[in-house]
């Protein structure tokens, strides 16, 4: 394997060290005492109530789908009346925390590298530095810890709209009473499920933020290095939020919640 | 300024959604598994509990009163199961409870099913150690189908041996496959189909017949049913009887009479057996008839008589004036 510089695996691990120190400078000012609140509320509401329509529509769509896909192959067996339980547990597990982590990292992700690379080529993070204040501080950790927090909302918000939109979905077919159809879907649904389901989207929402402005800020080469960083952004986000996927379902099977 | 405050507007309401949202989840995921209300602990064993997991669902009478929270094994032959069931609903379970594994649906989890026992008892108190009940078991399902497949596998040989023998030329399915024969057995069935409905229009018209005779219609309905003519059958039948006899009588008469006639001397045997008597009477009527020659003879020259001839005369005048 090619080490010297410039090599894949060079560029790799420079990316990996990059990236952990980034997150460590995260934690260093993620508990400062003098914490930008104002513009945390705005990029809370910028990524949380600004991504809500995309993703609910994204929700809605996936739990429709999934419930009429899933009909013809439970009728084989005689159990359609277990596809209320079946897309409950599928969309609140799995399906909803994944789409709802990937459709932010090519929102926000993308549009933090993009926004943040913008000013890194333009010297307006170093003016920054330059009249005192951290910008940091001030772009990265809000930034951060509004991916972080808001993630998770919209997973819960988009989890309860693609369980609405399942129950559309059995009633094309059969009609389904919504107090029957929700039982059911509470009786399948555990602990293990909702709350695995939850932490990992913090994990998810903060690689988001993380990424989009590790990219931002490293960006070089003028406006092209802008381009690449929203790209890259997105890149390995989604890559790194598989990574996660993986590492909660170890987890979780290890302590015995699957 | 108008931005600065609807954002935190904004966000609020967005947090508030998702909170809420999660919040009612934890709530009926929670309560479904007994953790926001008071629940009365019992136990039970069984010999194994076919894939019963913690956190299985209690139900008695059907309705879901619990969930199991323990499973342990006691030795190799018992698992002891502590399950948690709602107080408000221990209430109304006694200790003579038993206890039976089910499946939830035919595809779904294992559970614990409690129905009611026999005999007093008294309500569920913390502790209680509950009796069991044997169930349908799928796993006991499973191995009476595998016996099951193995008798079928015995069976299907049989017939496949049977089959072959069939199969082989010479057998009764040759017969089978004998159209002429099947065109005969038709045309049999055929005549068969009409013989029988000639039988049951016979049968009808007899049941009908049968029906006037018991009615006393017609003369055998008559015969049957009218007492007068049955009396009056009763003297016919009787005089009957005597004519009878008098008939038996003068046939022995008649019969003695022919063997009379029959016998030696007698007249008949005369007649058909004696010879000497059939060439005296040839003779005599040879004999005759030379007389009667002799006589027409007799009677021509009688009429050239001139005593008898003016008779004559008239007689034949008479006859050309009577033509």
């Amino acid at each position: 394997m090619k080490t010297e510089r410039g090599g894949p695996l060079h560029a790799f691990l420079l990316e990996t060290g990059g990236f952990s120190v980034f997150v460590a400078r995260f934690f260093r000012n993620a508990f400062h005492r003098r914490f930008e609140w104002r513009e945390f509320v705005r990029q809370s509401v910028l990524n949380g109530n600004g991504s809500l329509p995309l993703v609910a529509v994204t929700a809605f769509i996936m739990g429709l789908v999934l419930t009429v896909q899933s009909r013809p192959t439970l009728a084989r067996f005689g159990a359609e009346s277990m596809l209320p339980a079946m897309v409950a547990v599928s969309v609140v597990r799995e399906i909803v925390p994944v789409i709802t982590a990937l459709i932010c990292a090519g929102k926000i992700g993308s549009g933090m590298g993009a926004e943040l690379g913008s000013m890194k080529v333009t010297e307006q993070i170093d003016a920054m530095e330059v009249s005192g204040t951290n910008p940091f501080r001030y772009l990265a950790v809000t930034r951060i810890w509004s991916t972080t927090l808001m993630v998770p909302l919209l997973v819960i918000l988009a989890s309860g709209i693609a369980i609405w939109a399942s129950w559309i979905g059995v009633n094309m077919k059969d009609p389904l009473s919504w107090q029957l159809f929700y039982r059911q879907v509470f009786d399948a649904l555990s602990l293990g499920d909702v709350l695995p389901a939850f932490i990992k989207s913090f994990f998810f929402g903060f690689v988001v933020g993380a990424v989009g402005c590790y990219k931002g800020f490293t960006t070089a080469k003028g406006t092209e290095g802008v381009g690449r960083s929203a790209h890259n952004a997105v890149v390995m986000a989604s890559l790194l939020i598989f990574i996660i996927d993986l590492l909660a379902v170890q987890i979780t099977d290890i302590l015995g919640l699957n | 300024m108008g931005n600065k405050i609807k954002d935190p507007v904004k966000l609020g309401i967005f947090v508030l959604a998702g909170a809420a949202l999660l919040l009612v989840a934890l709530y009926l995921i929670g309560s479904k598994k007994n953790l926001f209300s008071s629940t009365v602990s019992a136990e039970v064993t069984f010999r194994q509990v076919g894939g019963l997991r913690t956190g299985s669902n209690v139900r008695y009478m059907g309705i879901n009163v619990g969930t199991v929270d323990r499973i342990s094994i006691v030795n190799d032959t018992a698992v002891l199961v502590r399950m948690q069931i709602r107080t408000d609903d221990a209430r109304h379970i006694l200790t003579t409870a038993r206890a039976s594994l089910g499946n939830d649906g035919l595809m779904g989890s294992r559970l614990v099913n409690l129905e009611p026992g026999d005999g007093p008892g008294t309500p569920l108190m913390e502790g209680t150690v509950l009796t069991t009940r044997s169930s349908l078991d799928t796993d006991v399902m499973l191995n009476t189908l595998g016996r099951t497949n193995q008798n079928l596998e015995v069976i299907t040989d049989q017939v496949r041996i049977l089959a072959i023998r069939l199969n082989t030329p010479g057998n009764a399915v040759d017969l089978l496959a004998d159209t002429a024969l099947a065109q005969d057995l038709a045309a049999t069935m055929a005549e068969l189909r009409i013989a029988a409905e000639h039988a049951r229009g016979t049968t009808a018209n007899l049941h009908i017949l049968l029906g006037d005779v018991r009615a006393g219609k017609g003369p055998l309905g008559l015969l049957v049913a009218d007492t007068a003519t049955e009396a009056r059958i009763h003297h016919v039948i009787k005089n009957l009887v005597g004519i009878s006899d008098s008939v038996q009588a003068a046939t022995n008469e008649l019969r003695r009479y022919a063997e009379q006639l029959n016998a030696p001397g007698g007249l008949a045997h005369a007649l058909v057996a004696d010879t000497g008597m059939a060439g005296d009477l040839r003779r005599a009527l040879t004999r005759l008839d030379t007389g009667t020659m002799l006589l027409n003879e007799d009677l021509r020259a009688l009429q050239r008589n001139w005593f008898f001839r003016k008779y004559f005369k008239e007689k034949e005048k008479e006859e050309k004036k009577g033509k």
